[in-house]
């Protein structure tokens, strides 16, 4: 296999810090990812239960 | 269309394409044509996102699915608000950091340059055909229901877009999706009301539902946990996670979308917002088309909802033939209205059963009517020899007739009134062009920074580098009007197309997941696992019945296992070499 000098030398880089920016509504950007899925679960149940209902 | 409703479209065209040249004005450099100058706010990016992947098809289409078959589709939304907040935790950030203007620009920082050239390539070349298609979908349909013609349908909706994108760029892009999105948003809650309203009495809301429950048309949740049967909870977690991830996370179409925000924390709520939105949208687009296939219950159907489709077989069938479909398909209609009524009154197991089997009815009454145009009509032009072969290894059968995507226009045009069936072509319009013209502009992106300014001409000035970015442009626009004008004709070619896509989507995703989850990964790893992910794709699509969904997670997983297996292998290899 032909390997070139530069392959695995370079780090991947790291990530940015999170802005400084507020985060509306949630305060910080673990509590907004919390209730994004939070949300997603809340969604699915109420999707189950509307398929469910006895109507 | 009444002249209100001409009136109405005419309105949006004008206002969108003025709009559009209002909103872009100012461009002075690549940046700004590109990135918007990178100082968009969350809620504009956001709606951009929402706009560029809601395209006409997947608005019209989506409801004539529910109308077949129920909602079961929501399923794949499932992985969008997950892979939001995988995308906001892992590339999002490394895009921003390093200030790139594609995806795909991030990998030669990352690995090496033949990396960047063949994922760049690969975009360029499924999404500048797919993007003829986008055109052309939404083109046929409006065209066989207004009787418009069809060429001049893909001219007006392509070449209005063009024209705004070329001259503004990104912004003109993300500002016309924000007023499309509005537009978009006002016709859905417009459509669900319609519907809603013309449900006749004595049948009341919950009695529509009781109804579309009874077809299992409200069933969203099927735990099966068998990998051939489409949309199940856990293809829609899992695999539609995958399909997110590389949609919103490697397609430069929605990447170029979010590297416009002012700041880190904008791009990442714009993607948030999606992830907040998506699944209600979609259920409310999904919630429509069950009503009107409720609604329908009570207003008799045509016999086939292509009307140019319907229009040949009352031409060419033989007419005792014809008479007898018809009078099944009415009788079959009459019977399961009055099945549906006595339902909605009694609530009764038994009589539950009875209009299930009036629904079995209507479905083989349409089906024998499909049937007799398929007997009846000329056979199509069978597909070219290239053509043939590509279908046959890549394992796909020529389309079957599928009218699915005519039955909310059908519905809009006959029963909504004056005025608002024009503004619901406006919003399909709106859908249509959002879409394509976020597609115009990355196709522009990744042929200008990942080719042209590295291959062609690396230093040119600003004034350059902004002409040659409008001309390209205009390029890939008038490029997307060629494949739509001549898709007609191209048939199966179309599938081809298609299917080519999906083979690599999953593996994209493989290569970012090296260059961001792992350090070691090397670039031979990424280079030859990509390819390793593509052919694990094509055999899996050929030799098995696995659901396409799916195939973004073999790509992945297996692009991701190559390249750490062959990272792992090169100290080996350079000890032997």
């Amino acid at each position: 296999m032909a390997v070139g000098p530069e392959e695995d030398t370079m780090p991947a880089p790291s990530p940015a810090p999170d802005d400084a920016e507020n985060v509306p509504i949630f305060g910080t950007w673990p509590r907004i990812y919390a209730a994004v899925i939070l949300c997603e679960l809340v969604s699915m149940a109420l999707i189950a239960l509307f398929s469910a209902w006895k109507y | 269309m009444s002249t209100l409703d001409w009136a109405v479209l005419i309105v949006y065209l004008v206002g969108i394409i003025a709009f559009g040249l209002w909103a872009g004005r100012g461009n002075v450099k690549i940046d700004d044509f590109f990135l918007a100058g990178r100082q968009m706010r969350w809620w504009a990016v956001g709606l951009s996102v929402m706009a560029t992947q809601i395209s006409a098809i997947t608005f019209i289409g989506t409801t004539g699915q529910a109308y077949n078959d129920g909602m079961r589709f929501l399923v794949v939304y499932f992985g969008l608000p997950i892979a939001m907040v995988i995308l906001c935790l892992t590339l999002v950030p490394f895009f921003y950091r390093a200030g790139v203007f594609t995806a795909y620009e991030y990998l030669e920082k990352r690995f090496d340059g033949r990396t960047r050239t063949l994922t760049s390539l690969l975009f360029l070349c499924s999404r500048g055909l797919s993007v003829g298609v986008t055109l052309y979908a939404p083109s046929l349909v409006l065209s066989v229901i207004l009787g418009w013609s069809e060429p001049a349908t893909i001219l007006l909706m392509g070449g209005s877009t063009i024209v705004y994108v070329m001259y503004g760029g990104n912004k003109s892009v993300i500002w016309t999706d924000v007023a499309q999105m509005a537009i978009i948003w006002f016709g859905i809650f417009l459509c669900f009301g319609v519907a809603l309203a013309q449900i006749p009495d004595p049948i009341r809301f919950p009695d529509a539902l009781a109804l579309a429950q009874v077809t299992g048309r409200l069933r969203v949740m099927d735990t099966s946990p068998s990998l051939t049967t489409p949309y199940t909870l856990w293809s829609g977690v899992i695999a539609g996670t995958f399909l997110m991830l590389s949609y919103f996370g490697c397609d430069q179409s929605q990447v170029q979308r979010y590297l416009s925000g002012s700041s880190l924390a904008q791009s990442r709520l714009s993607l948030l917002f999606n992830a907040f939105l998506k699944v209600p949208m979609q259920f409310l687009i999904l919630l429509t088309g069950v009503l009107v296939f409720v609604f329908y219950h009570f207003h008799t159907p045509p016999l086939l909802w292509n009307r140019v489709e319907l229009a040949k077989l009352e031409r060419l069938a033989p007419p005792a033939a014809l008479a007898e479909v018809r009078a099944r398909f009415e009788a079959a209609q009459e019977g399961r209205r009055v099945a549906a009524q006595t339902y909605a009154r009694t609530r009764a197991e038994a009589d539950a059963e009875s209009y299930r089997q009036a629904n079995v009815s209507v479905d083989q009454a349409r089906r024998q009517a499909i049937k007799l145009l398929e007997e009846t009509r000329p056979p199509e032009a069978a597909p070219s020899r290239l053509v043939a072969w590509l279908m046959r290894v890549l394992g796909i059968k020529a389309p079957a007739y599928s009218d699915t995507n005519y039955i909310f226009p059908t519905y809009i045009l006959t029963y909504l009134p004056r005025g608002l069936a024009g503004l619901v072509i406006a919003v399909i319009f709106a859908a249509a062009m959002s879409t394509l013209s976020g597609e115009f502009n990355s196709l522009a992106t990744a042929t200008m920074v990942d080719f042209y300014k590295r291959f062609v001409r690396v230093g040119g000035t600003d004034a350059h580098d902004l002409f040659v970015s409008r001309v390209l442009t205009a390029f890939w626009g008038a490029f997307a009007c060629l494949i739509a004008l001549q898709a007609g004709r191209l048939g199966s070619a179309i599938e081809v197309v298609n299917r080519f896509g999906s083979y690599f989507y999953g593996s994209i995703l493989g290569v970012f997941g090296l260059a961001v989850l792992t350090r070691r990964a090397s670039a031979t790893g990424a280079f030859w696992g990509l390819l390793a992910g593509m052919a694990t794709v094509w055999l899996v699509a050929t030799f098995t019945s696995v659901h396409f969904l799916w195939y973004n997670v073999v790509g992945a997983v297996t692009v991701f296992a190559v390249g750490m297996i062959l990272t792992s292998l090169r100290p080996r290899a350079r000890e032997g070499a």
